[in-house]
């Protein structure tokens, strides 16, 4: 028998497919009571790695566990899991009430079930519908359904906004928040973390196939950071004035100056103070979806600055994590989820820094 | 194992391909029955032993050669349609292992293929009373006999079929190889074989075990109707020209066809159900 605990476990988990690597030796673990982000860009294996969670493909190696045990070993497992996957269908011919009967069948739910879960995603209407008249929405809402059908007390979810309308996202939102809080699981894949900003607690990035970030979302946004760019007539002298005043400052290539952690108005404060006239000035912001481009780019390992400035930065990358001002700040600075102790080495080696020690992460074991 | 089981029949009850598939073995039968008793060689045949002949035997042995890929088809679709509608995904989210997904399809087709099997003798059976009267049926007995021989060989296509779709998974290749297989390669191969020295493993040929399920219980029951008292003194050519037209083989017993065919079958399953085990459902 399963543990009950409602958790996700992946442990070094791979699969190549002939030569290409889909997923390298991945660890997370997905805890209940919230929403997990499973981010990366379109090929980074997310996809390939859900699947494995689910028992539909055969990792190369590694394990991942559903409430303690590999899917494999579920008994009934319609009623512990239940999965919206991309390429996951219906027969056109079936009507969605039948589909959804045939599958209350097969998880011994009552046929009633069937008629809930199409009122609770709003296809009540289209019941006696044959599915192959469908839109792309109306199959993602049936999708939906069936892998709520037997009440399962956990969620996947592959790229669910795939075709919804906004108002359908927004429900989708809504829903997965609401599941969550009556303390189930749901771990929901996106190649868009804007799009998941406001719904995921915790996010689990990856880029071809290996984890870039692990942890909280609020740790995350914190490593945003703004920066003024000015031109002035002085460089020299602003920069003394800024430097004196505890300011980092870069040269930019085309002869501006980057200053860090700051604001136009301090900037332009001091550079009054210190007699320097300024011609440009701009403020500048990383937002979440830039920082996301930049993890899963690989550019985390130095390089290219992540404004989309005038090519490769003149100076010391910005972003690199001793000297530059932009490392985020240690995770034990921010506020943790209790359950997460880890070290979201943001900018470290990706695979390494993520292994987390499993000190609570085993308690379902494999039992 | 009850759940998944009731989930395939209700897979198979609601859509059409269980019906569109059944018309042609009913109409074929039923044409079968009713165009063969009135099969011209025949009725000269009857003429001559001045005595109704069980014709109605022969056509339900042929009707069953026929129709049994249709049952074929229908098998061959549980799980390769699956894929081709890509509900496959669903089906093993909500089945575990998938050997039990397999079995609870196994087990739903059975009795697709005994449905299948009923249409066909019945078919056949009412063509042949139309062509032929009651006379064409001679003894019971032996009309159980052969329908139920039918039946045998109609579910055991409807597995063999389950089985090889979970093995190729792709519809188009499983429909096109069966039928292909059925009516073409089999043909060039006995041509082949029976050239060389092996001629007597054409009756192991998976087509030709099947056919002579019913074919070689009918076609002996018939000479012995037709010829009575002196069938030893038959000659071997009007066996041939009956097996070949109505299936069988000479000499050859129908229940070593039936533990060849089963054979096949249990092949077929045995290797879907390994491969489908650890196939990756991308
Ligand atoms: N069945 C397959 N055969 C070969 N390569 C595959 C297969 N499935 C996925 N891949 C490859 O694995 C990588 C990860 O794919 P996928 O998991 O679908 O990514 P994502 O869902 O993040 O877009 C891609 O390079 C993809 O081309
Ligand atoms: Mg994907």
């Amino acid at each position: 028998m399963h543990d009950g605990s409602g958790r996700i476990l992946v442990q070094g988990l791979s699969k190549n497919f002939g030569p290409i690597d889909a997923v390298r030796n991945l660890h997370f673990t997905v805890e209940p009571g919230s929403v997990t982000g499973f981010l990366g860009p379109n090929g980074s294996g997310k996809t390939t790695t859900l699947r494995m969670i689910l028992g539909l493909i055969a990792p190369s190696a590694g394990v991942a566990t559903i409430n303690g045990l590999p899917f494999a070993q579920l008994s009934n497992p319609g009623t512990v899991v239940g999965a919206v996957l991309e390429a996951q269908s219906f027969h056109p011919g079936r009507t969605a009430r039948n589909h959804l009967r045939s599958y209350a069948a097969a998880m011994d739910v009552p046929d009633q079930q069937a008629d809930q879960v199409l009122e609770l995603v709003g296809l009540g209407s289209a019941a006696t519908r044959k599915t192959g008249g469908f839109s792309l929405g109306m199959r993602q809402r049936l999708a939906l359904a069936t892998a709520l059908l037997g009440d399962p007390q956990v969620l996947v979810l592959d790229e669910p906004s795939n075709g919804l309308d906004p108002e359908g996202i927004a429900w989708l939102r809504g829903f997965l928040k609401s599941f969550a809080a009556t303390g189930r699981t749901v771990l929901v894949s996106s190649h868009l973390l804007r799009e998941m900003e406001h719904t995921v607690d915790h996010v689990v990035i990856v880029s071809q196939g290996q984890c870039v970030y692990n942890g909280d979302l609020g740790q995350l946004r914190s490593a945003q950071r703004s920066r003024v760019l000015v031109r002035a007539a002085d460089p020299g002298k602003l920069v003394t004035a800024l430097q004196h005043s505890g300011f980092v400052v870069e040269h930019l290539p085309d002869g501006r100056l980057a200053v860090l952690d700051s604001d136009s108005r301090t900037v332009a404060d001091l550079a009054l103070q210190a007699g320097v006239a300024l011609y440009d000035m701009q403020d500048e912001h990383v937002d979440l979806e830039q920082l996301f481009f930049q993890l899963t780019n690989g550019q985390y390992t130095g390089g290219a600055a992540p404004w989309g400035g005038p090519g490769p930065a003149g100076g010391a990358p910005p972003w690199g994590p001793p000297g530059g001002g932009f490392a985020p700040p240690a995770p034990q600075q921010t506020g943790q989820q209790p359950h997460q102790p880890q070290d979201a080495a943001l900018w470290g080696a990706p695979q390494q820094g993520h292994r987390r020690e499993n000190e609570n992460g085993d308690s379902g074991g494999k039992a | 194992m009850g759940g998944l089981v009731k989930a395939e029949f209700r897979k198979i009850f609601t859509v059409n391909l269980w019906w569109a598939l059944l018309i042609p073995v009913a109409v074929l039968s039923f044409g079968a029955g009713w165009i063969g008793t009135a099969f011209g060689s025949i009725e000269q045949m009857q003429e001559a032993a001045g005595r109704s002949l069980p014709t109605g035997l022969l056509t339900v042995s042929m009707s069953t050669n026929y129709s049994t890929i249709f049952a074929a088809l229908f098998g061959a679709l549980a799980v390769a349609g699956e894929h081709r509608h890509k509900s496959i995904t669903t089906t093993y989210l909500t089945g575990n292992p998938r050997g039990a997904v397999l079995g609870a399809k196994l087990i739903a087709y059975t009795n697709i293929g005994l449905l299948y099997g009923l249409v066909n003798v019945l078919s056949a059976s009412i063509g042949g009373l139309l062509g032929a009267g009651l006379d064409g049926f001679g003894n019971p007995v032996d009309w159980f006999t052969v329908g139920g021989a039918g039946l045998l060989a109609m579910v055991l296509w409807t597995l063999l079929g389950v089985g090889f779709g979970a093995l190729v998974t792709n519809s188009i290749v499983a429909v096109l190889v069966l039928v292909a297989y059925k009516f073409v390669i089999e043909f060039i191969l006995s041509v082949v074989l029976l050239g060389s020295e092996i001629a007597g493993f054409v009756a192991y040929l998976p087509g030709a075990a099947s056919n002579g399920i019913v074919g070689n219980l009918a076609v002996p029951i018939f000479i012995s109707a037709v010829a009575g008292d002196s069938e030893p003194y038959v000659q071997v050519e009007a066996f041939q020209v009956l097996h070949f037209f109505f299936g069988g083989t000479y000499g050859h017993p129908w229940w070593l066809s039936l533990l060849t065919f089963l054979g096949y079958t249990a092949a077929f399953v045995l290797g879907g159900w390994l491969v489908s085990r650890r196939r990756d459902i991308t």
